[in-house]
């Protein structure tokens, strides 16, 4: 439905230039083959020395978490003051987005609109989760907003424990389509729609299944940045105080739920499928194409990459489950949670320049959010400076990145097989998780260097 | 659980012994001149242009049509009208890959890519 409404909105409107990536217009350099060869060869190697030295108990899995020690800065991030204080500005901050998405300069360029949700939003933020924890918790617009009108304070339907994270993982789908294949996408006109539609979308699923239920299920944002917040040494324990616990401790915690392999197999496809369309093999071929016949292909490459994603995933864990003589299905859902640093690993590597080059319109257009010549904070005539990066140092935090995320994986993996099999079988196991494990990090890697 | 640590360490190290010496700025390469023509929806030039960070470059285009010619990431506009081409020249001082592109028309006109 939500799809539909954005697919029917891009369609009609003709306005916007018919390029995939309409925001910046910039990408990165190819990764240089012998930093790819590198890459791949480390994460290669560390495969390799891993299984040999495959521990014999899990470590992750048994976590005890340092209790954060009251104090000033436990008080500071536990205070229901900043909290509130925090919630309004973020509201605000949604406002002002919306406002500018109807009401600002059409032109991306312009309109503080795009480059928020698109930069700030959809990039910065997975980088706080990962490093912070949770905020969403605190910022999201929408549990606020449902907050202040008293919506989903008591449910009025039980949320069917079939239907899981599926809903979330059908608006991510959405939203992924919108930023990747609809050639307007970044127009602040679509984007305010698509919000709007989002907003009711959330509000009518938290009135009808209580908020908390909602946002753990349906809210596509605060599942996926739940999910990554579990790579944070930074969480909260049950009274709501802050612990520290070693980076990726909360992913061994994550519960198997309905569609949670789903979302997590559409974030990294999707990812994927981004760096594969600046390929010079898919613009020389699809950019061609009239507007109709790019969203046409578009569709269809995101979702046969997802596919592709679903099938790798899936072709390890049967083979797996066969060397482990177990069922196919548990076992996908088992060990999904080592996915999860990949699909991060891919977002840095993809949108790590972004952030900090492009990040910066943001800057700028904070002054003049709606493009009418304001200059509130005086940024206005901010230049952005593209040249802050290095070439050099964008490839390697991109494969830094990808070979981090292997590694991140792999520990996970290990960790988790060790604890439901026993050593012996557990090493068999792992044969077929580290090859698909290598897949995804050769081909990360080999999108970044494809030009 | 040392292990763990012996494979991370194993892996930055491999990262960081081969990492090159930092690059060191180019100097000015020569200038380079890229000229495109659009007739209709056709667009005639290189897909891909590849130059040197430094280079100075000037793009030339001609259409059938009045529009603006916009080089995305330095953010520069030049008019182009039936038998006024557009120029813009400017040094390509960041690195990266550059879309630049028929903005009324929404054409993509080629790739600048600025290597260091």
């Amino acid at each position: 439905m939500l799809v539909a409404a954005v697919a029917a909105l891009s369609l009609a409107s003709g306005a916007g230039p018919a390029l995939a990536h309409g925001l910046g217009g910039r990408t990165d350099l190819p990764v240089p083959r012998w930093l790819f060869v590198y890459g791949a060869a480390t994460a290669l190697v560390v495969s390799f020395v891993a299984l040999a030295a495959l521990w014999k108990e899990p470590h992750l899995e048994r976590l005890r978490s340092r209790a954060g020690r009251p104090g000033l800065l436990q008080r500071l991030l536990t205070d229901p003051t900043l909290e509130k204080v925090v919630r309004g500005l973020s509201l605000f901050a949604f406002l002002v987005v919306v406002t500018a998405a109807f009401g600002g300069d059409p032109r991306t360029s312009e309109n503080i609109a795009p480059v928020f949700v698109y930069v700030w939003f959809w990039v910065g933020l997975p980088f706080a989760h990962a490093i912070l924890g949770n905020l969403w918790a605190t910022l999201s617009p929408w549990d606020t907003l449902a907050r202040l009108a008293y919506v989903g304070e008591q449910p009025r339907f039980q949320y069917p424990r079939a239907l899981g994270r599926w809903p979330a993982t059908l608006a991510l789908l959405g939203f992924v389509w919108m930023e990747l294949v609809d050639p307007s996408g970044a127009a602040p006109l679509g984007l305010g729609v698509a919000i709007v539609v989002y907003t009711l979308f959330t509000l009518a699923g938290m009135a009808m299944f209580g908020r908390d239920t909602w946002n753990r299920n349906g809210e596509a944002f605060a599942v996926y940045f739940e999910l990554l917040a579990r790579i944070s040494p930074l969480a909260r324990d049950g009274e709501g105080r802050v612990i520290v616990r070693p980076v990726l401790g909360g992913l061994p915690s994550l519960r198997p739920q309905p569609g949670l392999v789903a979302f997590i197999v559409v974030l990294l496809g999707s990812t994927t499928f981004d760096g594969f369309s600046r390929s010079t093999a898919w613009t020389s071929r699809v950019g061609t194409l009239p507007r109709a016949g790019q969203i046409l292909a578009g569709t269809a490459g995101i979702l046969a990459i997802i596919g592709l994603v679903a099938v790798a995933y899936s072709l390890a864990t049967g083979i797996a489950a066969a060397v482990a003589d177990t069922d196919w299905h548990p076992m996908t859902v088992r060990f999904v949670h080592s996915l999860v640093p990949i699909a991060f690993a891919y977002v840095v590597a993809h949108y790590f320049s972004l952030l900090v080059l492009e990040g910066q319109t943001g800057l700028k257009l904070l002054s003049d959010p709606f493009g009418r010549g304001w200059d509130v904070f005086g940024t206005a005539g901010w230049a952005v400076n593209l040249a802050l990066l290095s070439a050099t140092a964008i490839w390697y935090v991109q494969v830094a990145a990808i070979v981090a995320g292997h590694i991140g994986a792999v520990v996970l993996a290990h960790d988790r097989s060790v604890a439901t099999f026993g050593s012996a079988i557990a090493l068999r196991t792992q044969y077929a998780m580290l090859a698909v494990m290598v897949l995804f990090t050769v081909v990360g890697l080999s999108i970044l260097s494809g030009g | 659980m040392r292990w763990r640590w012996i494979v991370l360490a194993a892996g930055l190290a491999a990262l960081a012994g081969c990492s090159a010496s930092t690059s060191s700025p180019s100097p000015n390469g020569p200038d380079r001149e890229i000229a495109v023509k659009v007739e209709g929806d056709l667009v005639t030039g290189p897909g891909r242009v590849e130059v040197a960070q430094g280079t100075e470059v000037t793009v030339v285009v001609e259409a059938d049509v009045s529009d603006e010619v916009h080089v995305h990431g330095y953010d520069l506009h030049g008019d182009v009208t039936p038998g006024d081409p557009a120029r813009i020249t400017f040094e390509a001082t960041a690195p990266g890959v550059f879309e630049v592109e028929l903005e009324g028309a929404g054409l993509l006109l080629f790739r600048l890519e600025v290597t260091p």
